[in-house]
C-alpha cells in the first residue's frame, strides 16, 4: 500500500461511499437530462460551425451573444430530419430549432437533437400558429361537431376573396356553368399586414346575406397565407351563421381557417363545385323522376287492367251460358235417371201383376167346376155347411157349363163330420 | 322592393326547389305502393308531373347575378 493510497483511505475512513464507474455517472446525467423542460423545446440562436457529414447528418452549434455573456449549444440533426428542412442553412443564420436535449455518452457531452428548423422570422410565425392552434382548439373553433352540412340548393353564395385575380374568376366560371345564381362578392385583401382584419370584416359583411360562403385565396408562400391563420379570421369562421367552404392556397397548404371551415376544398373551383348543384344533372334527375313516375303508374294501371279482365271474365255471357249448359246437363242427367228408375219400376210391377193374375187364375173356381165339382149357392151366397140349409130352401147349383135351381127336401146332418 | 324580389327568389330556390324534390320522392314511393288506390295514384302522377314542370322551370330560370358588398 503506497502513501497516497494510505492518505485517501485515511480521509475516507468512517465513510462507506462507493466508487462509481464512468458509465454509472453518465447514465445518471442521462436521467437528469430527462427533464420536461429540456424535451420538445424551441430554441432561438445563430448557426456556427455548420457541417454536413458524408452520411447526411448535420452538425452545428447554436450560439447566442448578448453583451459579455455568450453561450453555445451543440446540435445534431439526423439525415431524415435534415432532408425536410426547406431553407438553406449556413453560419450566421438566425434560426429557431425544435428538439430535445440528450447526453452523448461516448464523448461525454450533452447536445440538442434537432427535429425541425425554421428561419427566425418564419419560425416565429410557425410558433405563433402553433400557439393560436392550441388556443383556438381550446375555444372549440375546430370542433368537428360544429361542422354543418352545406345547403343542397343555395339561393345566394357569398365569396370572400380578392376582387382582382383568377380566384374570383374561377369561382364565377364554375358557378355560371353548373348552376347560375346570385354571387355576393365581399372583397378583401388576402395577404399582407392587417389582411386578417379585412378578411374577418369581409366575412361579417356578407354572412347575413347568403346561404353559404366560399373563403378563397390562390396559392402563395407560408407568409402570404399567414393572415388565414389569424384568430380573428378563425373565430369569425367558427361564429359564421352559415356554412363556410375554405379554399386557401394549394392543397398542401393548410391554414387554421381551413380547420375551422365547415368544408375544406382543395381549390377555389372545387369549392364552387361543392357549393352549387349541377343543373344538368338536376335536369336529368327530374327527367328520371318523371319517367319513373310514369312507368310506375303504368305498372299500376296494367295490374289494375289485369284485375278488371279477370273480374269481367267471371261475369261474361259466355261464362253464364256455360253455367246454364252445365245446369241443363244436370237436369237431363237427372230426368234420365228418373225415367230409368220409373220404367224399371213399371216393369217390376207388371211382373208382379202377372204373377198375381196367375195365382188368381189358379184359384178360379171355374177350374174346380171343370174338374166336376159344383158350387151350391143360396140367395147368391156359397153354402159351405149343411147347417146353412133348411128343407124347402131354394138353392142354385153351379156347374161347369150351367146352373140348376133345386129345392131341398130333407137335410141330413152327418155328425161324424 | 328589390329586397322583396330577393326574398322571393330565395324562397323559390331554397324552399321551393328542395320541397319540390322532397314531394316528388314521396309521390314516387306512394305510386309504387299498392296500398295507394288507383285513383289516388293517377292523381299523384298528375301532381308529380306539375311538380317536375315547376322544378324544371325554376332550374331553367336560374340566372347569374353578381353583386358586390362594398367595403365601407
Amino acid at each position: 500500500m503506497t502513501w497516497y493510497q494510505q492518505g485517501i483511505s485515511d480521509e475516507q475512513s468512517g465513510h462507506t461511499t462507493d466508487v462509481l464507474t464512468v458509465s454509472q455517472v453518465s447514465s445518471l446525467i442521462q436521467t437528469l437530462l430527462d427533464d420536461q423542460r429540456l424535451l420538445d423545446i424551441w430554441i432561438r440562436g445563430e448557426i456556427t460551425n455548420f457541417k454536413v457529414h458524408g452520411s447526411g447528418h448535420c452538425y452545428f452549434s447554436l450560439g447566442e451573444k448578448s453583451g459579455n455573456n455568450s453561450a453555445v449549444l451543440s446540435c445534431v440533426m439526423w439525415r431524415k430530419e435534415a432532408l425536410r428542412v426547406k431553407c438553406d442553412l449556413h453560419d450566421g443564420m438566425e434560426i429557431l430549432v425544435f428538439g430535445s436535449i440528450g447526453h452523448y455518452a461516448p464523448q461525454g457531452r450533452y447536445q440538442l437533437y434537432v427535429r425541425d428548423i425554421q428561419p427566425a422570422g418564419r419560425g416565429e410565425k410557425h410558433l405563433m400558429v402553433e400557439e393560436w392552434k392550441r388556443q383556438l382548439t381550446a375555444e372549440g373553433c375546430f370542433d368537428p361537431a360544429r361542422k354543418r352540412p352545406l345547403p343542397a340548393f343555395p339561393a345566394k353564395v357569398g365569396v370572400v376573396t380578392s376582387e382582382t385575380g383568377a380566384v374570383l374568376q374561377d369561382i364565377r366560371n364554375v358557378i355560371s356553368r353548373r348552376f347560375p345564381l346570385e354571387l355576393v362578392v365581399s372583397p378583401t385583401a388576402v395577404q399582407g399586414e392587417g389582411a386578417h382584419k379585412e378578411i374577418a370584416l369581409a366575412l361579417r359583411r356578407v354572412e347575413r346575406e347568403v346561404d353559404v360562403i366560399i373563403l378563397a385565396r390562390g396559392g402563395g408562400s407560408f407568409e402570404d397565407l399567414f393572415p388565414f391563420n389569424h384568430p380573428d379570421v378563425v373565430r369569425e369562421i367558427s361564429l359564421c351563421p352559415v356554412p363556410v367552404v375554405s379554399a386557401i392556397g394549394h392543397e398542401v397548404d393548410v391554414t387554421l381557417a381551413d380547420f375551422a371551415a365547415d368544408v375544406r376544398a382543395p381549390t377555389p373551383s372545387a369549392a364552387a363545385e361543392l357549393v352549387v348543384p349541377d343543373r344538368v344533372s338536376l335536369f336529368d334527375s327530374l327527367a328520371g323522376a318523371r319517367k319513373m313516375m310514369g312507368s310506375r303508374l303504368l305498372t299500376r294501371l296494367e295490374r289494375a287492367g289485369e284485375d278488371l279482365f279477370s273480374l269481367r271474365e267471371r261475369f261474361s255471357p259466355r261464362r253464364v251460358g256455360q253455367k246454364l249448359t252445365a245446369k241443363k246437363e244436370d237436369v237431363s242427367v237427372l230426368s234420365e235417371r228418373m225415367f230409368r228408375a220409373v220404367s224399371s219400376r213399371i216393369l217390376l210391377e207388371r211382373e208382379r201383376l202377372s204373377a198375381a193374375v196367375e195365382i188368381l187364375a189358379a184359384r178360379n173356381p171355374a177350374h174346380l167346376l171343370q174338374k166336376g165339382y159344383c158350387i151350391l149357392q143360396k140367395d147368391g151366397r156359397v153354402i159351405r155347411s149343411a147347417c146353412e140349409i133348411d128343407p124347402g130352401d131354394c138353392l142354385t147349383l153351379r156347374l161347369k157349363d150351367g146352373r140348376a135351381d133345386t129345392q131341398v127336401e130333407r137335410v141330413y146332418h152327418d155328425p161324424e163330420i | 322592393m328589390g329586397g322583396r324580389i330577393h326574398r322571393l327568389r330565395e324562397y323559390i330556390m331554397t324552399q321551393k326547389f328542395e320541397d319540390l324534390m322532397k314531394e316528388l320522392k314521396e309521390i314516387l314511393a306512394k305510386i309504387e305502393d299498392n296500398q295507394t288506390g288507383l285513383d289516388e295514384a293517377i292523381a299523384l302522377y298528375e301532381r308529380g308531373a306539375v311538380l317536375v314542370r315547376q322544378a324544371e322551370e325554376i332550374l331553367a330560370s336560374a340566372e347569374m347575378k353578381i353583386t358586390m358588398v362594398g367595403r365601407d
